[in-house]
């Protein structure tokens, strides 16, 4: 471990909005009992879309009247519920690092059929950290991360190394993703979508559903966080990250990319695969990804596979908020010590080879690997320890 | 022009009676020659004439997502729609055209 | 951020101009040539990619989206649907030079440059990678000619 990995960073301060919770608790709740989100909505037929099964909050357009502001809504929400748990206002200096796939993709889409003339640059993924800036009255540095659906991972990496190298004193950092139909056009098209629901690593899986959805994290050095009384809720301890640069939509089939990043966190951290216990999987339900991935794991953990859970089955894939949203359970599991289901997973594939969890499982955990990745083969791997003081 | 919009991909039809995607679907010859210049244009490398029967994947070593646009142009074209469940059939341009031909006919 | 970064980047070791309102697809084919001196040779897990992006994926979008309101959604063409995304670029000169270590892509580009700059060195300095490529990238827009300009970052200095 480098002696900058040395420094270690926590998770202070959670918030979520997600189509099975606006809180973690809520959240964590309905996953244990296997709940999903996913369901059909007929605005979504009636407009003609093919894919007319999703998961979206369905009641979430009172705090967000401006439709083409939905995404500055989430993180707002988020953000606030972060803010508040962790037990003190930001500190002033503090930055702000968000992830997003499409940004407000509500003002695109009426843009382009000419209902809106607004200038787009005030709506993309920097809009959700000027938002959160402004709301909070932070002056320290800001970063849109735009690394599509492990945008989440990205941003809470960023604050991490900017924490690390002293370039802050704190952080607000996740991932924010309001419902696209672009992306429900784009990813129905082109034959991404399930047949019905999500099921990850499951043998008749069929593709993925997309989500909605935001996740907001405080992140501090772990020194600061204790001197003022904080209480850390995890400990992000590396981002690992590695590139397939081999086609635009597709993992590389025997997942060596996916494998890279998993093996980068693991390798900054100092940490052996065979210590991992629980990897929350990408686990998107697509053949090709999920194929990839088992792969991945199979080959960087041999016959020792960790737990392995996902949570796209109960939340859909919510795209630039997912790995945030993710990053969530991961937090909220270890302080349960416990991994959640992972719903839509019932039979094995014989191909993956992943048993992922079928139902709440009590364990002992300390570290949680949080797999994201994204189109253009951009591969992330985020290493969470169970928090202890060390002597 | 009718529009029959029951999205269940097991039994998908979106069909608008459209005269010329209709009389289009209707001439195999023409079929074939529209997909064999789209996926030319999806993929230059492709040389300038191949069997009907060549695989796609294994013949000409296109990828999964050389065929869903392939497809994607075709429907446009022909105004129909290649449910999920066909596609693993759509081996090559033969199989395409002739599956073309049996869902976009009036 | 630290003194050391506050002046400004060196001059790039590539800058080109970028067509007025191209799609993303077609600018960033038109610059590889002109990054192939830059980027030739570093194919390998240990090159990273670090884009700061003004407005990437913004055309691609609005031409995606009204092209599926012609055809009607439920027919649309998925072709450009990945290169509605702003790291579509980053992605395609990764393919493209087979980058294959670390990639990233900021948005908000000038006030990012910098920061992307100094994680470029906390990244060599750290061993994360071997070599960095950031890349600077605005895309034509509304009659307006884009540019792009790249660096490979220096393993020394701030």
């Amino acid at each position: 471990m480098t002696p900058a990995a040395s420094v270690r960073i926590v998770i202070t301060g959670m918030g979520v909005v997600a189509p099975l919770g606006r809180t973690p608790e809520a959240l964590w709740g309905r996953l244990l009992r296997g709940d999903s989100a996913a369901c059909d909505w007929p605005d979504l037929l009636a407009q003609g879309y093919r894919g007319t099964r999703a998961a979206r909050l369905d009641d979430f357009d009172d705090q967000a009247p401006d439709p083409l502001r939905r995404g500055r809504a989430l993180a707002l929400a988020a953000a606030a519920q972060a803010v508040a748990r962790c037990g003190a206002p930001l500190d002033a200096a503090a930055a702000v690092c968000v992830g997003s796939t499409l940004g407000e993709s509500a003002a695109f889409e009426a843009v382009a059929e000419g209902r809106a003339t607004v200038d787009l640059a005030d709506y993309g993924v920097a809009s959700f950290t000027a938002a959160l800036h402004a709301r909070h009255a932070c002056e320290g540095p800001t970063q849109s991360l735009a690394t599509a659906c492990a945008a989440g991972n990205y941003a809470v990496g960023a604050a991490m190394d900017l924490l690390r190298a002293g370039r802050t004193p704190q952080a607000l950092a996740g991932g924010v993703e309001p419902f696209s139909r672009l992306a429900l056009v784009g990813f129905s098209r082109s034959r991404a979508m399930a047949q019905r629901d999500c099921q990850p690593f499951d043998a008749r899986r069929s593709g993925m559903l997309l989500g909605e959805g935001a996740a907001m994290f405080v992140l501090e050095r772990a020194d600061t966080a204790l001197a003022r009384g904080a209480r850390p809720l995890a400990e992000v301890v590396a981002l690992g990250l590695s590139c397939d640069a081999g086609h635009p939509t597709a993992p590389l089939g025997d997942g060596s990319g996916m494998r890279r990043a998993m093996r980068a966190a693991l390798d900054q951290a100092g940490v052996a695969a065979a210590d991992v216990d629980w990897v929350n999987a990408h686990g998107s339900g697509t053949r090709a990804s999920d194929a990839a991935e088992a792969r991945a794991l199979r080959d960087l953990f041999g016959e020792r596979l960790p737990a392995v859970s996902g949570s796209k089955g109960a939340l859909g894939h919510a795209l630039g908020a997912s790995s945030a949203l993710e990053l969530a359970i991961c937090v909220l599991g270890l302080g349960a010590q416990t991994v959640p289901p992972t719903a839509g997973h019932a039979e094995v594939d014989a191909e993956c080879g992943i048993a992922c969890t079928r139902a709440p499982e009590a364990r002992a955990l300390t570290w949680v690997l949080n797999n994201a990745f994204a189109f253009g083969g951009l591969n992330s791997a985020l290493l969470l320890r169970r928090w202890e003081a060390l002597p | 022009m009718t529009d029959c919009t029951t999205f269940d991909d097991a039994v998908v039809r979106t069909v608008r009676s459209d005269e010329a995607a209709a009389a289009a679907a209707n001439d195999r010859a023409g079929v074939l020659a529209f997909l064999r210049d789209e996926l030319r244009t999806i993929r230059p490398t492709l040389p300038a004439t191949w069997p009907d029967e060549a695989e796609f994947r294994y013949d000409l070593g296109l990828d999964s997502l050389d065929l869903v646009e392939l497809v994607a142009r075709a429907e446009q074209r022909f105004q129909c729609y290649v449910a999920d469940a066909d596609l693993p059939g759509l081996v090559s341009l033969a199989a395409m055209a002739d599956h073309l031909l049996g869902i976009a006919a009036p | 951020m630290t003194a050391s970064v506050a002046h400004a980047l060196p001059a790039p070791a590539v800058a080109l101009v970028l067509p007025a309102d191209a799609l993303e697809r077609e600018a960033l084919a038109g610059a590889f040539d002109g990054l192939a001196a830059l980027m030739d040779g570093a194919a390998g897990p240990a090159s990273a990619l670090f884009v700061v992006a003004d407005n990437a994926g913004r055309a691609s979008a609005l031409k995606f989206w009204a092209d599926a309101q012609r055809s009607g959604v439920g027919l649309a063409n998925p072709d450009l649907f990945p290169w509605c995304l702003a790291n579509s670029p980053g992605a395609a000169l990764s393919r493209r030079f087979g980058l294959a270590g670390p990639n990233v892509t900021w948005l908000d580009g000038p006030a990012v440059l910098a920061q992307a700059w100094q994680a470029a060195h906390d990244l060599l300095r750290s061993g994360r990678a071997g070599r960095v490529f950031l890349v600077a990238l605005r895309l034509g827009q509304d009659g307006q000619a884009g540019a792009l300009r790249a660096w490979e970052v220096p393993a020394q200095g701030g």
